[in-house]
């Protein structure tokens, strides 16, 4: 629902986005929506990500327990208080970039708009969700400070309609961005790759003690002819065991195969809408003014593990 | 990904995929010990990540190059599964290396 409620939220942004377009015919201001526009876009794809990957830490939290249920090791309060505090960390860079959107919409919005007007509640809310981030190895007090400075300056150039400083400003911040992924990545995909393996292990046990009906694997046979099979016995789930094993280890390969791509074209997305912010705040043209081809591994990537 | 967060996410991998089967094998007791040593790998993997440490420190890496090196063993003894308590005698001295990887991290 919420997920439902932020897709709304991003369509209306861009709906105000192309108004803004429409409303004006300066070329740098052109070039600045546009390169909103791809700003907005990547951010939430940004989000999804993360959306994504808090998913997963939630999907291994219920693992664990199911884990032990099964008689498997016991899942102890402090282990899950750590799981817990990274499902955290992963909420609150959604939340990041949630408002990261509505500080490019105001960017967009800058000439003839009552963007000015909004955008410090948004920034403000920016820079406590900055604030709020965990401060670890990825992402240090300094560059925590650049982009406080950043949102900052980014408020003050909307206030005065300064189009160029705000981008100077929005330039500012996404390089921090884009240094903050880059140094998480190898703990994204880490996050990605046990989650495989913990769904992989909890199912392998359940497939050696024989709990596991293995019907899909025969509808090939079956469906054809508009058959059901029996339910299974025995001998026929031991007969399938090594199919069914098969499977799960290739679907599991599949989800760590997938996030390191999704994370690979997250990072080049990123990578490309701050170049071509940078474009905008040192007045440069924009070359390119579709947004990047590489948001739709990482969106696609994203919708899929949210709905497992 | 670093070379800390590698051997501590192998470590713990290779555990989690090996429970299964290694609790076929073993006596009461033994499950005991494989369970303990299950749930501290678990532990100092989310424990480290929960943390995010740096990988600049010389003795974390000093231990993620030895942890690496039981990791290499004990897949290798894994792969063979005819002295399960050799397995775990393995998998006690990598955790013993993998705790107090975290342990260094915390204090970070």
């Amino acid at each position: 629902m919420e997920q439902q409620g932020f897709q709304r939220f991003c369509r209306m942004i861009l709906v105000l986005v192309v108004c803004m377009f429409a409303a004006t015919g300066c070329k740098t201001s052109t070039d600045a929506r546009a390169a909103a526009m791809q700003l907005t876009a990547t951010a939430k794809a940004l989000g999804d990500y993360y959306i994504a990957l808090e998913s997963m830490v939630e999907k291994s939290d219920q693992l664990y327990t199911l884990q032990e249920a099964l008689g498997g090791a016991g899942y102890d309060a402090e282990t899950r208080q750590h799981v817990l505090n990274v499902k955290s960390e992963m909420g609150k860079r959604a939340a990041l970039s949630r408002t990261f959107i509505s500080i490019a919409a105001s960017f967009a919005g800058l000439s003839g708009s009552t963007a000015a007007t909004d955008v410090p509640a948004s920034a403000a809310k920016l820079e406590a969700q900055v604030e709020s981030l965990k401060v670890t190895g990825t992402l240090s007090q300094n560059q925590q400070s650049l982009m406080k400075g950043a949102l900052e300056l980014f408020v003050r150039a909307v206030q005065e309609h300064k189009e160029r400083q705000a981008a100077a400003a929005i330039d500012s911040f996404t390089g921090a961005l884009v240094q903050l992924v880059a140094n998480e990545a190898g703990l994204y995909d880490s996050l990605g790759s046990q989650y495989a393996t913990l769904a992989q292990a909890v199912a392998l046990s359940q497939i050696r003690k024989g709990r596991v009906d293995p019907a899909a694997l025969l509808k090939p046979a079956f469906e054809p002819f508009s058959l059901t099979a029996l339910p299974a016995d025995q001998e026929l789930r031991e007969q399938l065991r090594q199919p069914m094993e098969q499977q799960i280890a290739k679907k599991a390969a599949a989800i760590e195969s997938g996030q390191k791509e999704a994370t690979m074209a997250l990072n080049a997305s990123l990578l490309e809408m701050a170049q071509r912010v940078h474009r905008v705040a040192t007045d440069q043209p924009l070359a390119i003014d579709t947004t990047p081809l590489t948001l739709e591994i990482v969106e696609a990537w994203a919708a899929k593990i949210v709905a497992l | 990904m670093t070379d800390v967060q590698q051997t501590l996410l192998a470590t713990y991998k290779t555990l989690q995929l090996q429970e299964g089967m290694l609790r076929a094998a073993c006596s009461i007791e033994q499950a005991k010990v494989l369970d303990e040593n299950y749930s501290a790998a678990r532990k100092a993997y989310w424990e480290y990540m929960d943390r995010a440490f740096q990988n600049n420190d010389a003795e974390v890496e000093a231990l993620a190059v030895q942890l690496n090196a039981v990791n290499g063993e004990l897949s290798h003894s894994l792969e063979q599964l005819n002295n399960i308590n050799k397995v775990l005698e393995k998998i006690s001295a990598a955790l013993a290396l993998g705790i107090k990887l975290a342990a260094r991290a915390a204090v970070l």
